[in-house]
Order: structure tokens, then sequence, then C-alpha cells
């Protein structure tokens, strides 16, 4: 059959089905209401991936692990070891649904995919990052989750936000009980009642100075264990 | 005194006004035009003819959604390329879409060519010709562009990626005619 020849019986059909008013012409409140709500789940979805960027980024503080980026060369190695990686790509699937909704406008699918996702990705890293440094939202939050204030599962997220400090990548985290010319002694207890738990001499690196440690404040520190002491390459006082 | 053949997008602002006599003119219009565009993704006629109605089903579903201010062929085939896709890929042995490379790079603006009249209805006939060859892909681009008329941006539209993803993609599409002609010892005068 020719496809190019008149098909009388489509128009007749498609006619017929809309005169006996089986078709009908969905309203414009439709379109506009699709329309909104496809704006306000791209408005909650971008919400919940910078609350999440900017909760990971208060994770990192909290945990002392973000000082791993400043800790020579092997530091920002071991920071991809402990990053949490599982609420990273929680994160990057939501930015994927993101980009697949920003692609029914315009100004979506106009920009190539890989350009939309970095868009995406930076801007959502960097807002949360500003949220978590400027402002006290997650700080409020978990001393609340520490009262036991928060709902359930947000009182179990904040929770979890305190990062282990794993002994099996040299990372150890606890209060400094005295302090020497050229050491201070370290509680570390990071509440798994392992062989770590206890108090470590730890022996700064080069250049570390002493005169800003306070005793009871507490400490981040990563290096290699030696008897009952720590041979550190990274040493950092928390906030707490 | 002559009588103007009114628009297509003066005939959608009718029938969304409630007038479906003019729903008629258009599918008159565009019958011809999207059984040629259905052709290029199925060999089936009776499933052209099928997925061409509910086209016109879904574009007189939608006709409220349309912005009279703006050209009616780009939505009337972006309508069309979803139902053919959407059929091509239910008759796809492997469902899964592997992602398209030419839609997540960025790729130097695309120009459109300047062909004259006569170069342009030489190429509309090669096209013709080397069409079922070519990926459906690259088919896509030249149909809209050299049969249906449209502008590349338009076609952007319509497949709903980055301009410079259709101007890749015709340069492709030329490339592969051009390989098609050479092939079989032909002249090829883009």
């Amino acid at each position: 059959m020719n496809p190019n020849a008149p098909h009388e019986e489509i128009q007749s059909h498609v006619l017929e089905r809309i005169r006996s008013g089986e078709l009908r012409m969905k309203p414009r409140l439709f379109f506009i209401l699709t329309t909104v709500l496809v704006g306000v789940l791209i408005a909650l979805i971008l919400l919940v991936s910078i609350g999440l960027a900017s909760f990971i980024s208060f994770g990192l503080r909290l945990s002392g692990h973000e000082s791993l980026l400043g800790f020579g060369t092997r530091g920002p190695l071991l920071f991809l070891a402990v990053f949490p990686w599982g609420l990273a790509l929680i994160d990057l699937a939501l930015i994927a649904i993101l980009a697949w909704l920003l692609r029914r406008f315009k100004f979506g699918y106009r920009k190539p995919l890989l350009i939309l996702v970095a868009v995406l990705v930076i801007g959502a890293a960097a807002i949360g990052l500003g949220v978590d440094r400027e402002s006290r939202f997650h700080d409020d939050r978990y001393e609340e989750a520490e009262a036991g204030e928060l709902l359930g599962p947000l009182e179990t997220l904040y929770e979890s936000a305190r990062m282990n400090a794993p002994e099996e990548y040299g990372i150890y985290r606890g209060l400094v009980v005295s302090k020497e010319e050229d050491s201070f002694t370290l509680t570390n207890d990071d509440n798994d009642n392992d062989e770590d738990d206890g108090t470590w001499k730890v022996y700064p690196p080069q250049g570390f100075v002493m005169e800003r440690l306070q005793l009871g404040d507490r400490v981040y520190v990563a290096g290699e264990r030696e008897g009952d002491g720590i041979e550190a390459y990274g040493v950092r006082i928390l906030e707490r | 005194m002559h009588d103007s053949v009114p628009t297509d997008e003066a005939l959608m602002a009718l029938v969304q006004q409630g007038d479906a006599d003019q729903f008629g003119i258009l599918m008159k219009r565009y019958e011809p035009k999207l059984m040629r565009y259905g052709s290029r993704f199925l060999a089936q006629s009776d499933d052209i003819r099928e997925i061409v109605q509910d086209v016109f089903i879904k574009t007189y579903q939608d006709s409220k959604s349309f912005d009279t201010s703006q050209r009616f062929s780009p939505w009337i085939y972006r309508i069309a390329h979803n139902a053919f896709a959407n059929e091509l890929r239910r008759k796809s042995r492997s469902p899964i879409q592997l992602p398209d490379f030419d839609v997540l790079l960025s790729h130097a603006p695309a120009r459109e060519s300047t062909d004259s009249e006569s170069e342009r209805a030489s190429l509309v006939r090669m096209v013709e010709k080397g069409l079922e060859r070519i990926a459906p892909k690259y088919r896509e681009v030249l149909v809209l562009y050299f049969m249906e008329e449209l502008s590349y941006k338009e076609i952007a539209d319509v497949l709903r990626v980055p301009v410079s993803t259709v101007g890749v993609r015709m340069a492709r599409a030329k490339a592969a005619l051009k390989a098609i002609y050479s092939a079989q010892h032909l002249s090829y005068e883009p």
C-alpha cells in the first residue's frame, strides 16, 4: 500500500469520535497543573539534593574527615576512602532525575546533557557547601537529634553524621589529656570497644605548633601506630 | 481579491475554541506528511496508519497546550516522533537504550546550509533514494530538514536535542549519503 495515498478513514474516524464526544480536549488547567506539578517536583528534588550535599559537608566537618585534605599527599587519598560515597551516589541519582525532568523544557534540552548535569552537580555541591559553612542549620538539627527532639528517621540520620574514625586507615579521634614539648596524649574512644580504645601518645608532624593545643581539645589525628605511640602526619583541632 | 489559506496556527486557534471541522483540515494537511515521516521508522503501512491516527487523537486531546504564537508543524512532529519512537522501542529486541553521545557532548554551533532551490531539490531526490541505508537517527534529521522543511532549531525541538547535535547529525547523514553514492559510482552534489 502506498503510504502517501490519502486515507479518508483516519480523518473521518477521528472526526466522528470528536463529534460523538468520545474524544475531548484536555482543559488548559490540566496542562497548567502538570507544569506546576513538575516545577514543584523539580524544586523539591533540588532542595533535597542541596540538603544532601550540605549534609555530606556537615558530616565531613563534624567527623573531622575534611582535615585529611590538608594532610600532605596521603591525606587526600585517605579522604577518598572515608568519603560517604553512598550518600553521594543517592545525590547523583537525584540529580539524574532532575536533569531528566529539566529536559522537558527548552532550556533543558537545548544544552548538552553533560553540561546540564555538570552545572547541576557543581551548583548543588557549591550551594550545599555554602549552606553548611554559612549557616547553623545542620548544627542545630544535630543538637536537636542529640536532645531527642527530632523525628525518628531524621534523628537516626543526624546521629550517623559523626562518621567513624576508622583505625584500620590510621585515623584517630579523641581528647587531649596531657601535653609535652613534642607530643601529647590522646584518649581514643570511637565507641566500637576494640583494641584501639584507650590512650595513645601522639607525635605530631614537623611544623605543628604545640602551643595551639589545649588540654581537653578534641583532635583528629592521622598517622601510623608504633608501639603505644602514633607517628602522626596530620593533626587538627576539631570544633566539637 | 483572493481567499487566503488559513495557517495551521490559525486553524489550531479555532480548534481550541471548539471548532472540530478545522481539525479535519489540519488532518488533511498533515496525514500524508506524517505517513511519509512514519515510513522512515516503520515498514508496515498498517502500523503507520494506526500510529498516525493515534498522533491525531493525541494532538486533538492536547490542543489546548499548543501556543498559537509558535509554529504548529514542529509541535505535531514532536508528538509523531514520540509515537513512532515508542513503537520502534516496543518492537526492538533490546528495549534498553544506550545513551546517545551526540546529546551528551557539546559541539560547535550548527550553521544551516545555504543550498539554492535547485541544489535543494537535487538533494531531496538523493535523500529519498539513499534513505533506507542510513541509520534511523541520521535518517530522521534528513527527512525533517529536506522533506518536511523544518529549520535546525525546529528539528532540535522535535527531537529535544541541542541545535548543535542536529548540525552534527546532519553532517554525518550527508557523509553517509555521499559514501552510499560513491559505493554505487553515482555522482553526489551536496
